[in-house]
């Protein structure tokens, strides 16, 4: 009887350890996916911060240079489908178009030197710039997370338990290999 | 007695080694210089003359005792190659310059050989120096000196310019400032703190002292020493070091 209950104590003891062991792990995981969500969700809010922007610049640009008719059609086309875009290698592709088609944008401005001194313009292309800076930190950022919530994931022992609780792996931010070189642009000169 | 000696000494030893592992770890990216002791300049390019650099460094001290915020001014010879984004955002990060819930650090970075200029914002003065801000001080208060070559006296004036707009955010007046002013004037449109916040804030660590006697107060007390730790760097000694704040690339960039 006595080390009946020895026995059960034991084990009671071994659970009560092996439980917290395992929500420690959950948690861990928990908050390694929460990191990932937040990040995704910074990256977003710069897209959009920079979707809003690219009216304005249009516009302004229009003003100028209203025969670059292609260009505008390509931006607007752009913005629809990071508009449209909802999941997040959709996103990464929509936003390099916009990044291809903004860039090609600042290039043809060269030519009209009215439209470069503009205050309004200039204003907008400094916006626009702190806005890419933003997004590729975002970015960068998304990255790091979603790698270290993978390799969290994969890892013995952790493994066993997002297996049996369904982590799946995130996705990195990426756009397709043949949209990545996108110009340079420089807006400063 | 000896086996806990020995568990000492190896325990220390282990401590060591993830320290030194953790360092290896974090060099292994960009080598961002240490910070100096003056921490509101650190003219690694040596292009600051004295009373530039007495002005800035005395009113980055002001504008920290006044309102918490840091600003602080780094020059270097070259960005070799990497892109000065890139370079300051991994630096405002790496030394955590502002307060780490405030992220209300300020960066103005020089990279003489490059001819660039990088300001980096830190998330909690965003409002206060919006990018096309930032962008307009440096165009008109470092260019025409920095292509003569005075640089300390551009950064100076740039340095007092920011200074009085974060002393604006906070409602103070420095009287270190130069009292620089914009041609355009400051075309921002301004978010004002919401103050009702700071009032929910009390009333729950009123409520919590009278009717929870003060656990939730006890709770945050001891995990200010606790949280965020990772973050806290070695401070270069002087003034000490900067407090972990963080930038998500707010700023701007240009040349001259």
């Amino acid at each position: 009887m006595k080390s009946g209950m020895k026995w059960l104590i034991g084990i009671g003891v071994v659970v009560v350890i092996l439980i917290i062991w395992v929500a420690g792990m959950y948690n861990g995981l928990v908050d390694a996916e929460q990191n990932v969500e937040t990040a995704r969700s910074d990256i977003e809010t710069q897209l959009q911060r920079r979707s809003d922007l690219v009216p304005n610049l249009v516009s302004t640009v229009k003003g100028y240079a209203s025969q670059e008719k292609d260009i505008f059609t390509d931006i607007a086309n752009a913005r629809a489908k990071l508009a449209g875009a909802n999941n997040l290698s959709d996103q990464a592709e929509a936003d390099t178009d916009l990044s291809n088609a903004l860039s090609r944008l600042l290039v043809v401005v060269e030519n009209y030197p009215d439209l470069k001194s503009n205050q309004n313009f200039q204003d907008l292309s400094v916006q626009l710039e702190g806005t890419e800076n933003r997004i590729a930190i975002a970015r960068q950022d998304y990255n790091d997370a979603v790698m270290r919530y993978n390799k969290k994931r994969r890892r013995f022992p952790t493994s066993i338990i997002s297996n049996a609780f369904g982590f799946e792996e995130a996705p990195l931010f990426e756009a397709s290999p043949e949209s990545q070189n996108a110009p340079v642009v420089d807006f400063s000169s | 007695m000896r086996k806990q000696r020995a568990f000492k000494r190896y325990s220390s030893l282990f401590i060591i080694g993830m320290i030194l592992c953790l360092g290896i770890y974090t060099s292994a990216a960009i080598n961002y210089p240490r910070q100096t002791a003056y921490k509101y300049l650190n003219d690694y390019a040596g292009v600051v003359d004295t009373n530039s650099a007495s002005q800035i460094i005395s009113l980055g001290r002001e504008l920290e005792q006044k309102t918490g915020a840091q600003m602080t001014v780094v020059t270097i010879s070259s960005l070799e190659g990497i892109p000065i984004e890139e370079y300051a955002n991994g630096l405002f990060r790496n030394w955590g310059i502002g307060q780490a819930n405030q992220d209300n650090g300020l960066l103005i970075l020089l990279a003489v050989q490059d001819k660039q200029w990088r300001v980096e914002v830190g998330r909690g003065l965003e409002g206060a120096i919006p990018d096309v801000l930032s962008h307009q001080v440096m165009e008109e208060l470092t260019q025409e000196a920095f292509s003569k070559g005075a640089y300390g006296q551009g950064l100076a004036q740039a340095y007092s310019q920011f200074g009085d707009l974060v002393a604006k955010e906070y409602n103070v007046t420095l009287t270190h400032s130069l009292r620089t002013s914009l041609i355009n004037g400051t075309n921002t449109n301004r978010r004002t703190r919401p103050s009702y916040v700071y009032w929910i804030i009390l009333a729950v660590l009123f409520i919590d002292i009278l009717f929870n006697r003060g656990r939730l107060l006890r709770v945050l007390f001891w995990s200010s020493f606790f949280g965020g730790g990772g973050n806290r760097r070695g401070g270069g000694g002087g003034y000490g070091g900067f407090g972990g704040g963080s930038s998500n690339g707010g700023g701007s960039s240009g040349s001259w």
